[in-house]
């Protein structure tokens, strides 16, 4: 079993900013849960159908069978052979792009699509190709826009575009996202009732932290009752350490969104 | 029915052509004749281009009395579901032809059930291309047992390993390209190699699940079973 990281020694987890100004990769969003806006860039309330969120009653049982039949996303993930521990921003303030892409290409591992590894730096244009932080409900919407592009076209910790292989955005709009779930978070268990209920569906959440200025992408749950509400939260990590495990208020993601479906290239 | 009379039976019709062919080879010279029909009709027609001499039996060496048309040269007979032997004698020394007919069903029905049947070997299941059609939006209130369908790793290798190709798990929401004829303009479906399955379940409610062979045939599709056996099961009894 890996590390737990709780309150206690969760600084181990922190690196410092690496933006070309020492400002955080991640910024809190800017749209409004449930507001025009965020429904303008495909962000659907989990909440709309209140009955469908998990009962935390039923988390344990849930938890149990998205492992055993393997259903979280960290088995799509790692099936489809294009993540590996080198999953790496390597030093740059990117981790809104690894963590939105590492959730597309999960979801595209649920939908049974091709295995196809995707370039973080090809959202690179959302900050004028600068060392910078970003929103995630911003990068949601640039990537529905335009797409990820495949590695075989852009190449990573590359923040040149010229570099990139033409026809490289033509590529990206093959792999976009198209439709998410959005969540709030009123309090930890609302949390976590949300994240559970887009876990059990083999998607995973694309999610940020507050505490660590940092984004990146939740693929599981762990029931663990000798941790704070009982479990510990499973996440894709972009510092070359794969999946980590936090529990406690640190393991609740402060935003979080849910990846339901990805353009459908019928070629 | 026993065991030992259906052998009889079925080796009856045999015999009866072997032992009118055998007693007529010594004969010299051949003809040819045209029997109709194909199985599963009720009218026996037998024609040469000579007028000649007819001989019809059905099975057990009933003979049957055929109408003589055409000055001889064609006959035509209406008799129960079965197996009939035809005879040709055409005129001078040419050797008589021996044609086997089947009307209707080759054995007439049992009028019991068979007590004890015979095992038949079990067809070979179709192995099939399996597209699954979701709203995404109602993934969230999908049962557990139906999202192990969707989304389970496990039973993605149970598929696999049955011989079944799944060709995804897809929203309902195709691309669309926007087509204009004249100042109207329309969004039409992106068109792709996989038409066909997004043509079966237009317009009906989801999810849904859509199948052809995998060696290609065509496509059928169905309501999503409500558990993994349940869809398995419907794969193995399937039909192209």
């Amino acid at each position: 079993m890996s590390v737990i990281y709780t309150a206690d020694n969760c600084h181990q987890l922190l690196r410092r900013p690496s933006t070309e100004d020492g400002t955080p990769q991640w910024y809190p969003r800017q749209t409004v849960y449930g507001g025009p806006e965020a429904a303008s860039m495909g962000l659907r309330p989990i909440e709309d159908y209140p009955d469908v969120l998990v009962d935390w009653a039923d988390a344990k049982e849930i938890i149990a069978f998205c492992h055993q039949k393997q259903i979280f996303a960290m088995y799509h993930l790692d099936n489809s052979g294009v993540m590996d521990a080198g999953w790496d921003q390597d030093g740059y303030g990117f981790c809104w792009a690894y963590g939105l892409t590492a959730a597309v290409m999960s979801c595209r591992a649920a939908e049974g699509k091709s295995p196809v590894r995707l370039a973080p730096f090809s959202l690179g244009w959302l900050v004028n190709w600068r060392n910078s932080g970003y929103y995630c409900d911003r990068a949601i919407a640039g990537a529905r826009q335009s797409g990820i592009a495949s590695a075989e076209f852009v190449p990573e910790h590359t923040l040149n575009s010229s570099r990139f292989r033409s026809g490289w955005q033509g590529d990206a709009l093959q792999y976009a996202p198209t439709e998410w779930w959005d969540t709030r978070k009123p309090d930890d268990i609302t949390m976590l009732r949300q994240t559970l209920s887009i876990l059990r569906t083999g998607r995973a959440g694309y999610e940020a932290f507050i505490w660590w200025s940092h984004a990146l992408a939740c693929v599981g749950m762990d029931w663990d009752e000798s941790q704070p509400n009982n479990v510990v939260t499973i996440h894709w990590n972009s510092h070359a350490d794969g999946l980590i495990r936090m529990s406690g208020s640190r393991g609740v993601p402060d935003e979080l969104y849910g990846v339901r479906a990805t353009k459908h290239v019928d070629a | 029915m026993g065991f030992s009379g259906r052998f009889t039976d079925r080796l009856r019709f045999p015999i009866l052509l072997a032992v009118v062919t055998l007693i007529l080879l010594p004969l010299p010279a051949s003809a040819q004749i045209t029997v109709l029909p194909t199985r599963g009709k009720s009218l026996g027609s037998a024609s040469a281009p000579e007028p000649g001499k007819w001989i019809v039996f059905a099975a057990g060496f009933l003979p049957v009395q055929p109408v003589l048309l055409d000055g001889g040269k064609t006959i035509l007979w209406e008799g129960d579901a079965g197996d009939y032997a035809v005879i040709y004698l055409p005129p001078g020394d040419a050797q008589p032809v021996v044609q086997r007919v089947t009307l209707g069903d080759a054995k007439p029905p049992d009028p019991q059930p068979d007590p004890d049947p015979d095992p038949q070997p079990p067809p070979t299941p179709t192995k099939w291309q399996v597209a699954i059609f979701v709203e995404s939006a109602d993934l969230d209130t999908m049962p557990l047992p139906q999202l192990e369908i969707t989304s389970s790793l496990v039973f993605r290798k149970t598929l696999e390993s049955s011989g079944h190709k799944l060709l995804g798990v897809w929203d309902k929401d195709r691309p669309t390209t926007t087509v204009c004829d004249g100042d109207v303009c329309r969004q039409v479906p992106v068109g792709g190699k996989h038409d066909a399955y997004w043509a079966a379940i237009s317009g009906d409610p989801l999810p849904r699940i859509a199948i052809a062979p995998i060696g290609g045939g065509a496509v059928q599709d169905f309501p999503l079973p409500a558990t993994a056996a349940e869809l398995l099961q419907l794969l193995q009894e399937a039909r192209p």
